[in-house]
């Protein structure tokens, strides 16, 4: 109790000892629209701060006259004058930048990170940035532009998956306004399910995470929707090869609330209809979403925001089978300012994830149908205590229902009708932070995050020996707790200023993770298996130690960053050899082998911020091994995702007032892969010996995408342009999959053959707005 | 269903991506060789043989490379009955009379080269091939002309099959097993899908299409489940491995002791 006592007493007394002081608080906003900017710094001298997510800040600052300078990515840098003799509120409309620049516009882009404060490992993006990023069909795409950061690398081509500092696809904590998106992407993950056209910003963690965020090992990856204009109705859309989308955004009551709906559908089946060939035709193949949000301000203290998203991926060959999936989330947000000082929201969220598929073959007539569903209640509150503490606390609670799969047969079908046990589960979490100024030089964020999972009956729980063989069933009642793993998340975070243009950041991180998804397939399907922690499956912990030093250079037009990270994973999850992912039992852990994990690497980013001429360049140095019982004589080997190098080069060019010109150009070295050591003949056939688990490499990869963006018209309030796009430039054969069969033309001999999806893909896009 | 869902899942991604590929040149490191086993016994006589062979590197020919002088017996652990194989050629040991009895437990016994491997089967009971049959199906944007096989899964659950494929006498690779986990006790219909475009693999008006049903171990089962998910070189699997068998002793492949019965049908 004492060193509590002592500490909170060090923690709150000394900006008692200074004169008298007063907050400043507010909302800043983008005086066009009346959206929120997340982000933006107010600063006064030496004092500082940034808008929290809802756009609030709170600074406290000495009695009397203060200069206040606000800005913010894209907009006019404004200065305000206000002089405090008691705690005042200020909201503050910032405007767009470009409309009063002259002939060329000179952006700046968003650094993800700043010199000052104790955050590192994290990117920011908004999608004004990604704008004029070449990509796969002209569908921009924020979840593709965030692969071209240090750190986080593209699970490969036709894959919407990503690996965050050695972690899994399913390490990733999926936020959009707060709720858990289970499965990002569209048409077997060529696309992602985020609509760039709906979203306002978006933030990767890739270390040193908040303690307000938990749940997944590697990264959390927050994406915020727009809010919806308030000022002025306004439409925007675009047409492109495979897609279409709208977007509608308008005030309710001028000021106070507005409405926005952004849908989106591909019509590759379109294409398909207009073959002659009747089996082709007859495929369906398409997905759409839907993204609608609306928000009322209620008075000066209060705001409520709904917002929601739908979407929905069809694909179908002829009369015979269908695979249908999709997410659905919802999220029902309260802002409440207390005081100057004290900002709360509460939040009540759901989040579904569901695949269905049909099938009809002759007499058989069946269909699959799974479900993942959780209902999330989230309090948390933000104090400014002083102006050297600002404090995050709150909690979490999630209950978790995983229908793991369920058949329905006709009564002709030889499939029986069968479902196996749903598995609920209680997530509940506290959090509490502070960042705590020690000095002009020295800021420390320290904090925890305790999760209790609870596995809750009903259900059939099992013991196993070490061959997956069922020893014991334990059978709970409904409501009864399995067991319940406790686990206090230690984050630590602390900073060093040299000076304006220069510091050093550490941090340590504990995540655990109780939600896994195991996969055994090359590529992520929809229907990859989401499980939570049972008795034998444990939570996964993951620790990861960072440093990192930022440079800005000739007068904040560069920025260097270098980061390093060591990260040491527990309870990993792998499928056994040959394992049965489609088994029909309750006891999915008798396919299921578990280990360890350790990942290290080194992160550099040199970037141009200002100019006619702005990019970056990335480089990763980086190392990923698991070490599983039961695999590769259990020693340590490299995981998949073990890239040496990874390079990726990103550029914009702005022409002219009417031509923006961009290309990026990635390389990396080949994901760690399984290949024979020998071959062998049973039933005839020559079939392949394995010896050691990813003891290869896939080749290298590489590619050039090339853009152009034309502005046909442009005014104050409406806009019209056209996007060229030239994915895999100069036709670069990336090897999707290495197969090895028996020579076609020499049958006494085997042959290792090489797919490539993409070799040249040329779009164009058709965007406006009025 | 298993089947099924991986069927659907390479139509659809063959109707997606326009791809394109290329043989390329693969170093491959050389391993130790294995003794490769491949046993069978079923309830007709004339069909007791085991091949007995090495691993070859991926660069050497495809000729199997068979063990000479290995002794091989089968006991029938339910009768003590033993008998001693006879090598035909080189690697390949057989007995003519030999038959197996369903429910009987039989164990397979090597000793080669100074190393000593053994295996256990039970031969299922066996349960009635009720009906071959072809229809027509669009598969890859043409019509394929495919066998499909009918019968009645028993009650109790446990019961695990296999189809070997025959086209005018010549066994086709293709490895089509199916258990009863999700059609325990009901009337089975199983196409066999032939995904190769190899023209002689594609059944013509005329052809001759015979099936042999057996009724396997559900040991065997998950011999044939694991090598076709990760051993025949095909690349959807993302750790391809050794398929589970049931030789001890460090040999690789399998023992199987099942029943079999053969239908043939002209097809029209």
């Amino acid at each position: 109790m004492r060193p509590l006592l002592l500490f909170i007493t060090i923690l709150f007394s000394a900006p008692l000892l200074a004169q008298e002081n007063f907050t400043v608080s507010g909302t800043v906003k983008l005086k066009s629209t009346g959206e929120t900017v997340i982000g933006a710094t107010i600063r006064s001298g030496k004092s500082g701060t940034v808008s929290n997510e809802y756009g609030f800040y709170s600074l406290t600052l000495p009695k009397g006259k203060n200069a206040l300078e606000v800005s913010s990515i894209g907009q006019e840098t404004k200065k305000v004058d206000v002089t405090l003799e008691k705690n005042t509120i200020l909201n503050i409309s910032l405007e767009d930048a470009s409309q009063n620049l002259g002939e060329v516009t000179i952006k700046s882009t968003a650094s993800g990170r700043s010199i000052s404060g104790t955050q590192m490992g994290v990117e920011r993006l908004s999608t004004a940035e990604i704008k004029n990023i070449p990509v796969l069909m002209g569908e921009r795409d924020l979840m593709k532009a965030v692969q071209l950061l240090p750190g986080i690398k593209s699970a490969g081509d036709g894959n919407s998956g990503f690996y965050v500092r050695g972690g899994a696809t399913d390490q990733n904590l999926i936020l959009l306004d707060e709720a858990p998106v289970y499965n990002a992407s569209h048409l077997l993950g060529f696309f992602s399910t985020f609509n760039s056209d709906a979203i306002k910003d978006m933030t990767l963690y890739k270390g040193g995470m908040p303690a307000q965020y938990g749940g997944r090992l590697s990264s959390v990856l927050d994406i915020k929707m727009n809010d919806g204009n308030n000022q002025d109705y306004s439409v925007s859309g675009g047409i492109g090869l495979i897609s279409a989308k709208l977007n509608v955004e308008g005030p309710i009551v001028k000021d106070k609330s507005s409405f926005l709906i952004s849908g989106r559908r591909t019509y590759a089946d379109v294409f398909l209809k207009l073959s002659p060939d009747s089996t082709i035709n007859q495929n369906k193949l398409y997905f759409y979403d839907l993204n609608a949000k609306l928000n009322y301000t209620l008075g000066q203290k209060d705001r409520l925001y709904l917002s929601g998203y739908f979407g929905q991926d069809q694909l179908g060959v002829g009369e015979s089978f269908g695979l249908s999936w999709g997410n659905a989330t919802g999220t029902a947000r309260w802002n409440h300012i207390f005081n100057s000082k004290m900002f709360s929201n509460t939040s009540l969220i759901f989040s579904n994830y569901n695949y269905k598929i049909k099938i009809r073959a002759g007499a058989n007539d069946f269909q699959i149908f799974s479900q993942i569903r959780d209902w999330n209640l989230k309090q948390e509150f933000q104090w400014y205590a002083n102006s050297r503490n600002s404090v995050r606390f709150g909690l979490n609670s999630i209950f978790h229902t995983l229908r793991p799969g369920e058949i329905t047969s006709s009564s002709t079908s030889s499939v029986n009708s069968s479902a196996l046990q749903q598995r609920y589960s209680l997530e509940n979490s506290i959090f509490g932070t502070n960042t705590w100024k020690a000095s002009e030089k020295f800021s420390l964020t320290y904090g925890v995050r305790v999760t209790a999972f609870s596995i809750l009956g009903k259900g059939d729980f099992f013991d196993m020996n070490s061959k997956g063989e069922i020893t014991d069933t334990f059978n709970y009642k409904s409501g009864e707790i399995v067991k319940t793993y406790l686990n206090p998340e230690p984050r630590l975070a602390a900073s060093y200023e040299f000076n304006e243009s220069a510091s050093v950041k550490a941090s340590y991180v504990r995540n655990v993770q109780n939600m896994h998804l195991i996969s055994n397939s090359t590529s992520n399907n929809p229907t990859d298996k989401w499980i939570a922690s049972t008795n034998l499956i444990k939570p996964e912990i993951a620790d990861q130690y960072s440093i990192g030093y930022y440079k800005n250079l000739a007068d904040n037009k560069y920025e260097l960053t270098l980061e390093t990270y060591y990260k040491d994973m527990q309870n990993q999850i792998d499928y056994r050899n040959g394992a049965d992912i489609f088994i029909n039992s309750d006891a999915i852990e008798s396919q299921l082998l578990f280990g360890k994990g350790r990942a290290y690497g080194l992160e550099m980013q040199f970037k141009k911020k200002v100019g006619k001429w702005t990019g970056w360049v990335s480089y990763t140095l980086s190392k990923t091994e698991r070490k599983i019982d039961g695999i590769s004589n259990n020693e340590w080997y490299n995981a998949r995702q073990d890239r040496t190098h990874d390079i990726s080069v990103v550029s914009t060019y702005q022409l002219n007032k009417k031509w923006t010109l961009s290309g990026n150009w990635v390389y990396y070295t080949g994901n760690a892969i399984t290949f024979p050591a020998g071959k062998y003949t049973v039933n005839n056939q020559v079939v392949f010996y394995y010896t050691e688990r990813n003891g290869y490499r896939m080749p290298a990869y590489h590619r050039l995408d090339l853009g152009a963006t034309c502005v046909l018209k442009q005014t104050k309030k409406t806009l019209s342009e056209l996007s060229f796009s030239v994915y895999n430039a100069y036709g670069r054969e990336n090897a999707y999959t290495i197969e090895f069969r028996q020579s076609k033309s020499d049958p006494t001999r085997t042959e290792a053959v090489q797919t490539a999806l993409f070799k040249f893909i040329p779009s164009v896009s058709y965007n406006f707005k009025f | 269903m298993r089947n099924i869902i991986k069927i659907s899942l390479v139509l659809l991604s063959a109707a997606i991506m326009q791809s394109c590929t290329k043989v390329i040149d693969v170093k491959l490191r050389d391993a130790d060789k294995k003794y490769v086993v491949e046993g069978i016994l079923t309830d007709a006589s004339g069909n007791c043989r085991v091949l007995l062979s090495k691993t070859k590197n991926f660069s050497d020919n495809n000729e199997p490379l068979g063990v000479s002088g290995a002794v091989v017996s089968i006991k029938d652990k339910t009768n003590g009955t033993v008998i001693a194989l006879t090598e035909l050629s080189p690697g390949v040991y057989v007995d003519a009379s030999f038959a197996g009895i369903p429910g009987h437990s039989y164990e397979l016994s090597i000793a080669a080269g100074g190393a000593n491997f053994t295996a256990v089967s039970v031969m299922p009971q066996k349960i009635k091939f009720d009906s071959l049959y072809i229809t027509k199906d669009q598969l890859f944007g043409d019509t394929r002309t495919l066998a499909n096989v009918e019968f009645t899964d028993p009650p109790a659950f446990g019961n695990s099959y296999r189809a070997v494929q025959y086209l005018n006498g010549r066994e086709l690779t293709n490895i089509f097993v199916t258990n009863d986990d999700y059609t325990n006790d009901k009337k089975n219909y199983a196409k066999l899908f032939i995904f190769s475009d190899d023209d002689a693999d594609k059944a013509k008006p005329g052809d001759t299409v015979t099936v042999d049903m057996q009724c396997i171990d559900p040991v065997i089962y998950r011999y044939w489940y694991s090598l076709d998910q990760g051993a025949t070189g095909n690349s959807q699997s993302a750790a391809p491995a050794n398929p589970v068998s049931n030789i001890t002793g460090g040999a690789i492949g399998y023992f199987s002791a099942h029943t079999i019965e053969t239908k043939t049908v002209i097809v029209e």
